[in-house]
């Protein structure tokens, strides 16, 4: 998949890591791997980008975090709280009603060429 | 142990960290984790050490973007606390202002909690619920027979007594003068050997009479009792001389600024609601703190006081809050179950308030505690003092052993109160 522009990646990139924590905690390493997976290269999130982002997240109460023990290291995991969950769904819908203006604007933009 | 040139971006961005210890052991703990974790999956992709090295150390970035950008929230968050907690002092210093208000004329600006207005003509009342001034109304105005009829009586036991000897033990053990007209009584079939049951705990004099003239008689409502110039009457109710206590209504004004100062300092220890209110800037929630708390303060005098009385039940006493004071208008009796209840309340929210305890060691009339004669009350209202409270607890027909009491012949008595707790909690 082709990489997003930098500009429209970093808009979204809170959304993006909630809703990587969406079906299950995942700690740092984790989410950049399904992010990975799901979207391949396309959506370049690096971890310098991450962990802030999930810091953010913890001090405002939208995710909460707890240390597993995994085989060979501790890993911190990172789940949605209700908060997190109620911001998910907000932004999601905030980014649903966006697309949909893009594309509204962009349809008759496109058939003028 | 990590690679040493993870350990090393690791103690770099640690030393960067502007965060507690513990803080910063965490994130490198994690960032670690994250390091090895992807140093490993790389392992097998093969090239050179250092470009592997390079490659994981390249996804977190440099060490300062990194450990400022993780750090911020952190230092969002302290100064959040800070400018919670200086927005709550501030809150509650503007909180404390508006509801002492300004000082009395003369304390050149200063915020005083100091009482204002005159005393009391003949200094009688005790209202220890502070009574603070009058509002539109002539000042020094005594309310009559406020003091006679709150006097309490610890224990009444009357078994087919007669009235002229249980009118007598009243007079006797609260110094009060009782007067009757007992010709007036006799052309009613009342007399003095018409016997009286009663028994009560812990009621006022006002009520006992309320109950006695109640039960007299079929039916009751033949004779009645008034007040006036410090002497109770008890007469057939055309023929009383005295104006009634139920009927004329006194307007009194309680200071209650410390009970609801000490009710908002309360509420304000629920952290939670607070901060949620600051942050949000609902500098409004310290109002609508202080005029919930006011209208409970009305609510609890209208449930426990004397119900009937007030217009909130359909009577014709009213309860108004205005800055910190309580401007009740009601009978005289009622006014001083009222003082009673603010007086408890001072007690248990703010016993350590000036304000709230004032009067309460030596009982003395607090000067500036007034009230006015407001006479539009309807004589049905009898609920008054005698309405509420434990007096009611015990009907005074139930049959009991009488106590022995002196006969007193004297219609017109005056007595000498006894020392002590003669402003027993009504």
């Amino acid at each position: 998949m082709e990489a997003f522009d930098a500009d429209l990646i970093r808009s979204s990139t809170e959304t993006i890591v909630l809703a990587a924590l969406a079906d299950e905690p995942k700690y740092g390493y984790q989410i950049l791997q399904a992010l990975r997976s799901r979207a391949g290269g396309a959506v370049g999130l690096s971890a310098g980008t991450l962990y802030p982002i999930l810091h953010r997240l913890e001090v405002a109460g939208a995710v909460r975090a707890s240390w597993k023990a995994g085989t060979t290291r501790k890993r911190k995991y990172y789940a949605l709280t209700p908060k997190g969950k109620r911001r998910l769904r907000a932004k999601a819908d905030e980014w649903q009603r966006f697309n949909a203006l893009v594309e509204s604007l962009l349809k008759p933009a496109l058939a003028s060429l | 142990m990590s690679e040493p040139e993870f350990e090393r971006y690791l103690e770099d961005v640690a030393a960067r960290l502007r965060l507690p210890p513990h803080r910063k052991d965490e994130i490198r703990e994690e960032f670690r984790a994250h390091l090895d974790e992807h140093w490993a999956a790389i392992a097998a992709s093969g090239g050179e050490r250092p470009q592997r090295i390079r490659q994981v150390l390249d996804d977190f970035g440099p060490s300062d973007r990194l450990a400022a950008a993780v750090a911020r929230p952190y230092h969002r968050r302290a100064w959040r606390i800070v400018g919670l907690v200086a927005a709550s002092l501030m809150m509650a210093f503007l909180l404390q202002m508006r509801l002492r208000g300004p000082g009395p004329a003369g304390s050149h600006g200063r915020w005083s909690t100091e009482r204002t207005g005159p005393a009391l003509a003949g200094g009688t009342l005790s209202f220890l619920g502070e009574v603070v001034g009058v509002l539109g109304g002539t000042p020094e105005v005594e309310a009559p027979g406020f003091e006679a009829f709150k006097f309490r009586l610890p224990a009444v036991s009357f078994e087919e007594e007669p009235l002229e000897d249980v009118l007598a033990h009243f007079r006797e053990i609260s110094g009060v003068n009782i007067w009757v007209n007992w010709a007036e009584l006799q052309a009613v079939g009342i007399d003095g050997d018409t016997p009286v049951s009663m028994q009560l705990e812990d009621v006022s004099l006002g009520r006992l009479l309320d109950l006695l003239c109640a039960g007299i008689g079929e039916g009751g409502g033949l004779i009645a009792f008034g007040y006036g110039d410090n002497v109770i009457e008890i007469s057939t109710p055309n023929t009383l001389r005295s104006p009634q206590p139920e009927l004329g209504t006194v307007q009194a004004v309680y200071d209650v600024r410390a009970i609801i100062e000490a009710a908002v300092t309360r509420r304000m220890s629920s952290v939670r609601e607070f901060s949620s209110a600051v942050k949000n800037s609902q500098f409004s929630w310290f109002a609508d703190v202080e005029t919930g708390i006011a209208k409970e303060i009305q609510g609890l005098i209208a449930e426990s006081v004397a119900p009937d009385t007030w217009q909130l039940n359909g009577g014709p006493g009213s309860i108004e809050y205005f800055a910190g004071l309580l401007v009740v208008r009601a009978p005289a009796v009622t006014q001083a179950r009222v003082a009673d209840l603010v007086e408890q309340l001072g007690k248990q929210l703010a016993p350590q308030s000036g304000r709230a305890s004032a009067g309460g060691a030596g009982r003395t009339p607090p000067a500036g505690s007034t009230m006015t004669d407001a006479p539009d009350m309807p004589a049905s209202d009898s609920a008054g003092l005698f309405t509420a409270g434990t007096d009611e607890a015990k009907p005074p027909r139930k049959p009991a052993k009488a106590e022995k009491r002196p006969k007193h012949k004297g219609a017109a008595e005056s007595g000498t109160r006894p020392e002590g707790d003669r402003d027993e909690d009504l």
